[in-house]
């Protein structure tokens, strides 16, 4: 059963795919939602909020994979595609989860950190009208 | 209390603030009257505006537009006057709905919205 995701972070994923790539030794995948524009509103008749809300978000993801060689290839920002990586609670196989999107990459960047350097990849999830959430958490089932 | 022109709850839909504009003479330049000196003079009171700056909110895009009309349907020309009230309990009598002019975008969120700002003036020589 597809449902829509909420902010998360996976730990060592064991697959994560971007397009056609498969990216491989990654740490860590986080999935992030905030708000590029927030409504809050005061009446005339006391000092507190009474309308908030947030009609503009965004929902972005950063994948940060161990460097083991050179780095020279892609992704490079503006590349497009469907960012997918697979969850589960206690590392095995029941319960795991498949989460996808859209995406397209805004950052690559090579940060060094005591056990070598890493690849950090920033991407932007995009949603296909607007209205559905970009992020979509799916039973993975037996798909590898 | 909600806020009303002539009655009618136009901005009762989401939060809205009253503020009032300036008062006082309205002072021109000799210079700009045809004198050659740096004097002014005055011409008399202005007259007063009231301006309301608010948030229209419906749960959908039609209610919205049901909003947006019933507020611009108020906008009659020549303009009718009538009392306006604040939401608390302040009113202007013999005000006319001059201005409506809303925000660049209609926000979808949780709520539809558009914020807007209204301008009623009294005029010195009623329509």
């Amino acid at each position: 059963m597809a449902g829509t995701g909420a902010e998360m972070l996976a730990i060592n994923p064991r697959v994560v795919k971007f397009g056609a790539s498969s990216w491989e030794s990654v740490i860590s995948v986080s999935v992030d939602r905030g708000a590029d524009k927030v409504v809050a509103e005061i009446s005339d008749l006391g000092p507190h909020v009474v309308l908030v809300d947030v009609p503009e978000q965004r929902v972005t993801a950063r994948v940060t994979t161990e460097l083991l060689t050179d780095d020279l290839g892609p992704p490079r920002p503006g590349d497009s595609g469907t960012l997918v990586f697979f969850t589960s609670p206690a590392g095995t196989d029941g319960g795991r989860k498949k989460v996808s999107m859209t995406a397209v990459v805004t950052a690559v960047r090579h940060p060094s950190g005591p056990r070598g350097f890493t690849r950090v990849v920033d991407l932007i999830a995009v949603s296909s009208d607007g209205v559905s959430d970009p992020v979509v958490i799916s039973d993975a089932g037996g798909e590898r | 209390m909600s806020s009303s022109f002539k009655s009618k709850d136009l901005f009762g839909s989401g939060p809205h603030r009253f503020a009032m504009g300036k008062r006082g003479q309205l002072v021109v330049s000799s210079f700009a009257l045809g004198a050659g000196d740096a004097s002014s003079v005055w011409l008399g009171l202005i007259e007063t505006d009231i301006t309301v700056r608010g948030r229209l909110q419906a749960t959908s895009e039609a209610a919205l537009w049901t909003l947006r009309d019933a507020v611009v349907a108020e906008l009659v020309d020549p303009p009718v006057a009538g009392t306006l009230v604040d939401l608390n309990g302040r009113s202007w009598s013999e005000m006319s709905f001059v201005s409506y002019v809303e925000g660049d975008r209609t926000d979808r969120g949780r709520v539809r919205s558009v914020v807007y700002t209204a301008i009623f003036r009294k005029f010195a020589t009623p329509p």
